[in-house]
This record gives structure tokens, sequence and C-alpha cells, in this order.
């Protein structure tokens, strides 16, 4: 089981995945804790990924398909974003609809 | 086991690849390029010499229809061009082995196999077999393969044989988008490194894996399609048996003699013409030589990895298209991107990321998406070797559905992205992708060549300026070419049926091609593989009028000879030829339609 850090930030849910790798093998728990919170009217989401130095589809495909939950009243961000995640925004072309920030502060400032 | 009526052909043996042959490849090479050569020469000739200036409405056409032809034919040799089939690897025995450097996970571990056997409606003892044979696969490391029944029937007596046999259950609360949604409900709740596709009725051989496993090796591999095998076509009937049975034995001895002279005459054997070997073992396994080889659905070993990015690709793909339409009329550039944002986000809220919908009609789209991927270099492997069997359509309508989405999916790659265009496509991947939409358009000019004779039969006019030397010597020499190209090409696979059907199948693909141009959805009816047995004349309907207009034709101009009017008799010998020629190749189909599935297969 991932132990995933929540904390409210300012009203923004502000997740920490407790794993390093969100991969096939985590992208499952990870998203149902997510749909979870988004099932609890949490709909201004940060993603945290200070731990995280590998995403895969799997892992990105998660936060689509939580994106997809909060709908247009809410929005999912991103910060502490590593290279490889970054890229593979690019590259996916998900970095338009996924905004990334490069530390906490300036997610919770600019949310 | 339950005893189902394919029972009694457990026995029969799949076929085996043409071998490569170089000596045969350069002579097929050879030919080709006299091929191309003279067509070049052939059509120079049709459009400047040829032409009956005096009924142009009827040349012209005629002169297009056959250069469309040869455009066709030319993508189709390129297609064929050379074998570049890959060598086999030994299956790997951990996720190390199979991923690049840098997606490592820091600790190794043996590889997780997910096989999927999806399951609606079919008989639970039917997917039992499918079953018993994924778990008599073999392999020779110790990797963890888990066999999931996917059922959408939610039914307790799958569920019960499930865990009979020890394999894993999963089934939801509800359809949504049927088997692609079945699909991805599984893949959301497994996490295998390799995903094995089967049908409910698909089963596996025990070396599947241990055969193709090994080309994961090369990181870049997405996925590898293996040849779909029907192990229940019909053998037909030999002539000697069929004479006799139907009128004395006296007439089984003439079917004897003909057989002996002229070989062994099988008639009804594959009436469906659904034997889809020359589109693996030709078409398909060589598009390797250009990395374009297209996931086709069941039989296919995918990366998860890989089968997520499409995923992705797609999803954002229909996204982009959804964001354009709806900012496209937007003058203020600011504005523009606002809607497009707004399009975008509304977009995501309505639609889930859906992976490959694991049918030929859909796949081929995802794969063109991922081959297209310029982030990463996604290689396809066809694996020539037949690794499974599966059962055919039973029955004409059956089989006129499958085609028909079959027709309409590729199609409908023209209007989401032009192959020609797509950025990220190497050439020969354009060429093929763009030759599997053009070869439907077929429909056109088989119309075109359908109703020339019958057109010289009623109104005295030829479409070529005259049936002189120079005619004889144009067409003959080109047609001869060709069918020997054609017969190297396609070496070793009996492709009478493909080319009887390709004729055949001119209303299908109109209908496939007027569907999409209206911007209709090709409406996906589960393939019924059940049958009936009943005659279906009303499928055929186009096909029986062109017959009879043939059929008409001929008696009309043979009635304008007997009564003495002015003939052209060389015009006549080579109509009638056409004629008998199409005409055998329509009646193919309408056999098909008469042709009274045995009761016993009818599931």
């Amino acid at each position: 089981m991932l132990k995933i850090d929540i904390r409210n930030e300012n009203d923004i849910c502000v997740i920490n995945p407790g794993t390093h790798r969100l991969d096939a093998s985590t992208a499952v728990d990870f998203k149902n804790a997510l749909l979870k919170l988004i099932a609890e009217d949490n709909l201004r989401l940060l993603l945290n990924l200070e731990n995280v130095d590998f995403i895969d589809s799997s892992g990105l495909g998660a936060i689509i398909s939580a994106l997809r939950q909060v709908g247009v009243k809410g929005d999912i961000k991103l910060c502490n974003v590593a290279e490889q995640v970054e890229e593979l925004l690019r590259l996916t072309r998900l970095d338009k609809v996924l905004e990334t920030f490069p530390c906490e502060k300036d997610a919770l400032e600019g949310y | 086991m339950k005893e189902f009526y394919f029972s009694e052909y457990e026995h029969r043996k799949p076929y085996r690849p043409v071998p490569f042959s170089e000596g045969r490849q350069f002579l097929y090479q050879y030919l080709a390029t006299i091929n191309i050569a003279m067509g070049v020469w052939y059509f120079h000739w049709r459009w400047f010499y040829s032409l009956n200036i005096e009924a142009l409405w009827f040349s012209i056409p005629l002169a297009l229809a056959e250069t469309l032809a040869f455009l066709s034919t030319s993508l189709f040799i390129v297609n064929l061009w050379a074998h570049k089939d890959e060598e086999v690897k030994p299956p790997p025995a951990m996720i190390s082995e199979i991923m690049a450097e840098k997606d490592r996970p820091p600790e190794d571990r043996p590889i997780t196999i997910d096989v999927f056997l999806p399951t609606y409606t079919e008989d639970p003892e039917l997917v039992r077999y499918s079953i018993r044979d994924s778990k008599a696969v073999t392999y020779p490391h110790p990797v963890d393969i888990r066999i999931h029944v996917l059922d959408d029937g939610k039914r307790e007596e799958m569920h019960a044989i499930a865990l009979e046999e020890g394999v894993n259950y999963i089934t939801r609360t509800d359809n949504r988008g049927f088997k692609a949604g079945n699909l991805r409900n599984a893949m959301e709740m497994t996490s295998g490194d390799i995903i094995v596709i089967l049908d409910a009725d698909t089963r596996p051989f025990p070396q599947i894996m241990e055969r193709t496993l090994g080309y994961f090796r090369d990181p870049d591999v997405a996925w590898v399609q293996t040849p779909q095998w029907f192990y229940d076509l019909p053998e037909g009937e030999g002539l000697e048996s069929l004479f006799k049975r139907k009128l004395g034995s006296w007439a089984g001895k003439i079917g004897t003699l003909i057989e002996k002279t002229i070989g062994p005459i099988n008639v009804g054997k594959d009436i469906f013409g659904s034997d889809p070997r020359m589109f693996y073992d030709c078409i398909l396994r060589r598009r390797m030589n250009y990395n374009a080889s297209f996931c086709c659905g069941a039989g296919s070993l995918h990366r998860r990895e890989a089968v997520q990015r499409a995923a992705l690709l797609r999803y954002v793909d229909e996204m982009e298209h959804h964001a354009n339409e709806a900012s496209k009329d937007a003058d203020d550039p600011e504005i523009a991107e606002a809607i497009r944002l707004g399009a975008a986000r509304g977009f995501m809220t309505d639609t889930e990321v859906t992976p490959y919908k694991y049918h030929v009609s859909e796949d081929i789209y995802t794969s063109m998406l991922l081959h297209a991927d310029r982030s990463r270099n996604w290689r396809s492997v066809h694996h020539a070797e037949v690794l499974s069997k599966m059962l055919s359509p039973q029955d004409l309508e059956a089989y006129l559905t499958q085609n028909f989405k079959y027709a309409g999916g590729t199609l409908d790659l023209l209007r989401r992205d032009n192959p020609l265009t797509l950025p990220g496509l190497n050439n020969g991947q354009r060429a093929m992708y763009f030759a599997s939409t053009f070869s439907y358009f077929a429909a056109f000019w088989m119309i075109v060549f359908l109703i020339t004779p019958p057109i010289f039969y009623f109104t005295g006019l030829v479409p070529v300026k005259g049936f002189d030397l120079d005619f004889f010597i144009h067409i003959l020499s080109f047609q001869l070419i060709s069918q020997i190209t054609f017969m190297l090409g396609t070496w070793g696979v009996n492709t009478l049926r493909n080319v009887q059907y390709y004729v055949a199948f001119f209303p299908l693909n109109i209908k496939a091609i007027w569907t999409v141009l209206k911007g209709d959805t090709i409406k996906f009816k589960v393939t019924p593989k059940t049958g009936s047995s009943q005659v279906r004349l009303d499928l055929v309907k186009p096909q029986l009028f062109i017959i009879a207009l043939n059929v008409a034709g001929i008696i009309w101009y043979l009635g304008r000879m007997a009564l003495g009017y002015e003939y052209d008799l060389m015009g006549f010998i080579i109509a009638t030829f056409w004629s008998c020629l199409n005409m055998s190749s329509l009646m193919v189909i309408v056999r098909a339609a008469t042709w009274k599935t045995d009761e016993s297969r009818l599931l």
C-alpha cells in the first residue's frame, strides 16, 4: 500500500504520493486515493511530486482519470516535477491541461 | 468437456508460414519493377492512343478505373516488396530484460503477464476451452502468468467455471464501452507488464509466449501480433462425392475423371472467403519491412506501457480535435485559446481514456498513432507463425458484418488523421496506412469494370478505339505480367477467394465509404459468430442485379446476331470473357448467401 501524505493548505488539497515510482504497480492505488478525495468534495488538488522520480503512462493515466472526475469545477496541478516527468508531459502534450509549478509555494500562490 | 461442432477439428494443424526464398524475392522484385514500368507504358497508350473518341463518356471512366486500379496494385507491390521477418529471441525472465535502462525499477523482479479473455454471451463451456488452453501455456522461466476471464455477461455459470479452473474472474456493474470497456476495466484492475489479448473463442497454443516474448527485449517493441487462424473452416466436398450424392454413381465417375485431369476440387471450401491467411501471411507480414504492421486484436501481446501510451496519445489527439473544432470560429487569438482550454477540459470530463479497442477496425488507428509517436521510436512485430486458433463467422451476414466493420474502421482513418500528412510516420508507414484505406475505394473502379460488358451489349459501343494488334499487344502483355507478379508476390498462399471477394464486396465497401463520408459512426454490432441456416439472397441484391444485367446483355446481343443485325464479333468475345470472369466472382458470394450452415455449427 502507498503511504500517501495529504494536507490541506488554503482550501487546496496537497498530496504527496508516498512512492518514488508512479507506474503500473502503484497507479491503481494512487488513482483510488485521488478518486476518494474527489468524492469527498476536494476539487482543488495539488500533487507535490518532490519524491517521485519516475512516472510512466499508467501513472499519468491515473492522474488524467482523476482530472476527469474533478470536472470543470475543480483542477489538478503539479509541483516539484522531475525532469523525466516534465518530459513525459510535454511529449504526450498533456502539459497543456496539467499546469506545473517549480515549488509548492509558487503553486499555492498561483493556484 | 462439453462437445461442440469444432471438437471434430481438434486434429487440424495450422498452415506454416511461407518460407522465405531469396531467389523468389529477387524474381518478384524484378518482375514487379517491369510491371510498374509496363504500367506506365500501358497507361500512356491507354490515355493517348486507345480512347474511343466517339464514346468518351464510356471510354474515359473505364480508363480512369483502370488507372486507379493500377495505383492500388502499385501500392500492393510496394507492400509485398520484401520480407523482413524479425528473428525470434530467447524468452526473457526478468523485467530488466525488457525495459530500457533508464526506466528500470531499482529492484529487479520476474516479468508479470496478464492474459485477458473477454466474454459476454458466449457459452461458458466454450470459454472453458480457451481457459484450459491458456493454462496449458508453457514458459521456460518462473514468470507470473495471470489468466483473467472478463465476463460482461455477469453470469454465475461463467464465474463458477473460472473458479473451477482456478483463474481470476472479473466483472463490472455496467457494460459501458462493450468489449473495449470490458478490457479497459480489466486493465485498470491489473498491473502485468505484458498483456495477452484473446477472444472468448481464441485458444492459444502452449508455445505462444515462449515464441513471442523475446521480441520485447527491444524496449521499443510495443506489440506483437500473431495470425488469426480459423480452424473450423468448411473443408468443402470433393467433386466425386458431390456428383455422386447429387446425381448418382455414374456422375461420381465423371467427377473422378475431372479431378484426375485438373487436380482435386473442393466445392464449398471456405465458402465465405473468411480465411485470413493472405492478409496475415502476405500483407501484414511484409509490412514489417516498413515497421507498419498494425494490431488486429485477438492473438496479440502488448507492452502495457505502450498500450497506456497509445491510450494517452489517442486521448490527447481526440481532445485537440475537439478543442480545434470548438475554437475554429473565434477570431481573437486570446478568446480562441480560452475556448480551446474550456473545450479540452469539457472533453476530459466527458471522455474516458480508452486504450486499444482490440478490434482490427479500430486498432489500425491506434496503431498508426503509436507508430507516429515522435517521443518514442515504437516498433511493432508481426510474428508469422500461427500460435492460436479460433472460430470463423458461421454465415454470410456474420461475415459481411465483420467486413463492414473492417472497411468502416479503416476508412475512418482518413477522416481522423490522414496518414499521408500525419507527422511522425516514415514514408513506408504512410504508404501502407494509405494503401489500407485506398484499397476499399476499389468498389468504385470495380463497378465500372462490372458494367462495362453490359454497356457494350446494349449500346454496341466499345470503350477502346478498336481491337487491332496494338490493342492485344498492350492488354495481353500488361495483364500477363501483372498476374505473374501477383502470383510470385503471394507465392504459396491460395488467393482465389480473396480475389473473388475483392470483386464481390463492392456494395459493402460503397456502403462503408458512404457511412464514413456522411460522418455517421459505423455501428459495431457484436460480430455474430453463431450463424443462421437460412437462405439470405436479400444480402446480395446488387451482385444478383449485376449478374442478371450481364446475362440479359449476352442474350440480347446473341439475339441481335441471330436476327442479322450488324455485330462486332471480337467485341462480343472479349466482353463475354470479362462477363464470365466477373460473374464467377459474384457467384461465390451468391452461393455463400444460399449456403445452409450445418445446424450443429449453430452455437
